[in-house]
């Protein structure tokens, strides 16, 4: 407290505080009282009225009279549905499980190149990006159609004399699904990679161990509570998509998000759109806080 | 063994760019092609797919999604700013809270918050003829939370005692606001509105149900034709939105200078 400069400039004192300051800390919430009203009325009530509207009955296209979980029952009953749920799970766990694999050698060569290229390289895979979903499965629909790319490529080669059924089927879908999330997967993993110093690795590398060993026993127990949550955020984008699943899988690929769709502007079964879109919400908040759990014990083992 | 390794790891990066790459390369190939079939090796190139955008079917609602977009990135970066300067500057530990609130529409699927919007617009009869209206709100909505992060971030980043120095150096609150704070939040801002741009031009899941005959984005009319056919026309169109959006990330980068917030570590 000798430097003048640091009474003038230091923190209020106490009587200050208790006063005015408190009415000053209430006053800086201000500001956020027109993005908190958005929220509010754009977000919480039609969240709280779609609860309301998933225990209606359906009635012709109309929201009947009356509360009912029969949504909710036919949802855990019909084999339709129960089906189009665990092509949900499979399809989000197995690109989720892709891009992460994707991303891990393309992540880590961002993370450790010194190359003058380094920006381009960083611009190219962020640039998938700025495309938009709807290109890129227009480019996947192009590659994958019967007499799209792959099928002249492989047909011209003589290896198939028949073209092969890619689009419509289910991999077809985790391949665009895939495209579409791995600048997400790549992004997340390159500041983590950032994150862990590059002479740790030097250091296993000094002391005898292989690349293999390094990477087993330095990088990837470092790594792991990065890799979890960009899995797990991988697969709850992938459970929610809409657009790819529609038109890479067809109308005989049910998800839960393209049944939304149609439930709620084909057959005007608002009720049932409103109970499937609820399931979703909480399958995806579930996956996204065992993720949370997980990493959070992987964690706590790496430094514990 | 390491040499192995190493090369095994070269490849798969070079695979793996050349898989991300690829579906891009083909729109454009296919944008090109010369006749209705579309060729992985055309004999020859023709621009007549672009003749194509340039009519009402698809110039209206690219045309609709840029307004919205424009419209979209202002409203979510005032938003954005004003949630972030509340957060930033109510120094307790309620400001969390208030942070968790702010970004709490990221914890719904975008596809769940867009029929929730339709039903609760529906419900209190704003559902037609408000056209770009329930669009902009709807994707205002899921783009303050993306504003305020990157806003926030932006004031957590810079040095608070600046704002302290020009006070005693004897600058006005307006002049403190004008030479200090608004150049340290400039890179903050730029992000903001870029990315809300980019993602309210993409977006699909709230478009899909707020979208109506008369206001409908590019994204849901390429969706909506890409249901009965795949014809180069819409690789033209895909490929004019791809331009327009990285020529306008140029010039807002070449003003704004946010990139280097984009890989640097917060």
């Amino acid at each position: 407290m000798s430097d003048p400069a640091a009474v003038s400039l230091g923190e209020p004192k106490p009587a200050e505080r208790d006063g005015a300051g408190n009415r000053g800390r209430f006053l800086a919430l201000v500001p956020a009282m027109p993005p908190g009203l958005l929220i509010l009325l754009l977000f919480l009530f039609p969240m709280a009225l779609m609860v309301g509207i998933s225990l209606r009955p359906n009635d012709n296209g109309m929201i009947g009279e009356g509360f009912t979980l029969a949504n909710y029952g036919l949802f855990f009953s019909e084999s339709f549905y129960l089906r189009s749920f665990a092509l949900t799970l499979t399809m989000a766990a197995t690109v989720g499980a892709l891009v992460t694999i994707l991303a891990l050698p393309v992540s880590y060569f961002l993370a450790r190149t010194k190359s003058r290229w380094k920006t381009l390289f960083i611009l190219l895979s962020i640039a998938p990006e700025l495309a938009g979903a709807v290109l890129r499965t227009y480019g996947w629909l192009v590659i994958l159609e019967r007499d799209g790319v792959i099928n002249q490529f492989l047909m011209g080669l003589g290896i198939i004399s028949e073209p092969l059924q890619l689009l419509y089927s289910f991999w077809g879908v985790v391949i665009g699904m895939t495209h579409v999330l791995l600048p997400f997967g790549i992004l997340s993993l390159y500041t983590l990679f950032q994150g862990i110093d590059p002479n740790l690795e030097r250091a296993s590398a000094v002391l005898g161990a292989n690349r293999l060993r390094t990477i087993r026993s330095v990088l990837l127990p470092l790594a792991l509570p990065g890799i979890i949550s960009s899995a797990f955020l991988a697969f709850t984008l992938s459970a929610s998509a809409y657009a790819t699943p529609a038109l890479l899988g067809g109308s005989g690929f049910a998800v839960l998000a393209t049944l939304i769709y149609d439930e709620m502007l084909y057959l005007l079964n608002w009720p049932m759109a409103a109970a499937l879109a609820n399931i979703l919400f909480v399958v995806v908040v579930m996956i996204a806080f065992f993720g949370a759990r997980v990493e959070g014990r992987v964690n706590a083992k790496l430094h514990g | 063994m390491d040499r192995a390794l190493n090369i095994l790891f070269r490849v798969s990066v070079v695979a793996i760019f050349a898989f991300m790459l690829l579906p891009m390369l083909v729109v454009v190939i296919a944008s090109l092609a010369p006749t209705n079939q579309i060729e992985l090796v055309p004999d020859s190139l023709s621009l007549q797919w672009f003749g194509e955008v340039f009519t009402d079917r698809w110039l209206r609602p690219l045309q609709f999604s840029l307004e919205l977009a424009a419209l979209t990135s202002i409203c979510a970066t005032i938003l954005g700013l004003m949630g972030a300067f509340a957060v930033a500057y109510f120094r307790c530990p309620a400001n969390s809270v208030v942070m968790s609130f702010l970004l709490s529409p990221l914890s719904a699927p975008q596809i769940v918050v867009g029929i929730a919007l339709l039903q609760a617009f529906a419900m209190v009869s704003m559902h037609t003829g408000l056209g770009i209206v329930t669009l902009l709100l709807g994707h205002t909505l899921v783009m303050v939370p993306f504003t305020t992060r990157m806003i926030t971030n932006n004031i957590y980043s810079f040095d608070r005692t600046l704002q302290r120095a020009a006070s005693v150096l004897g600058a006005t609150r307006a002049q403190t606001l004008r030479y200090v704070i608004l150049p340290l939040l400039k890179p903050g801002l730029f992000a903001a509105i870029t990315f809300s741009f980019i993602l309210s031009f993409n977006n699909i899941p709230i478009s899909l149900f707020l979208s109506q005959p008369g206001a409908t984005t590019i994204s849901i009319a390429v969706i909506n034709y890409l249901e009965y056919r795949i014809d180069p026309a819409l690789a033209a169109v895909n490929v004019v939105c791809l331009v327009i959006i990285i020529v306008l990330v140029a010039v807002l980068e070449k003003i704004g200078k946010f990139s280097h917030t984009l890989y640097k570590r917060d």
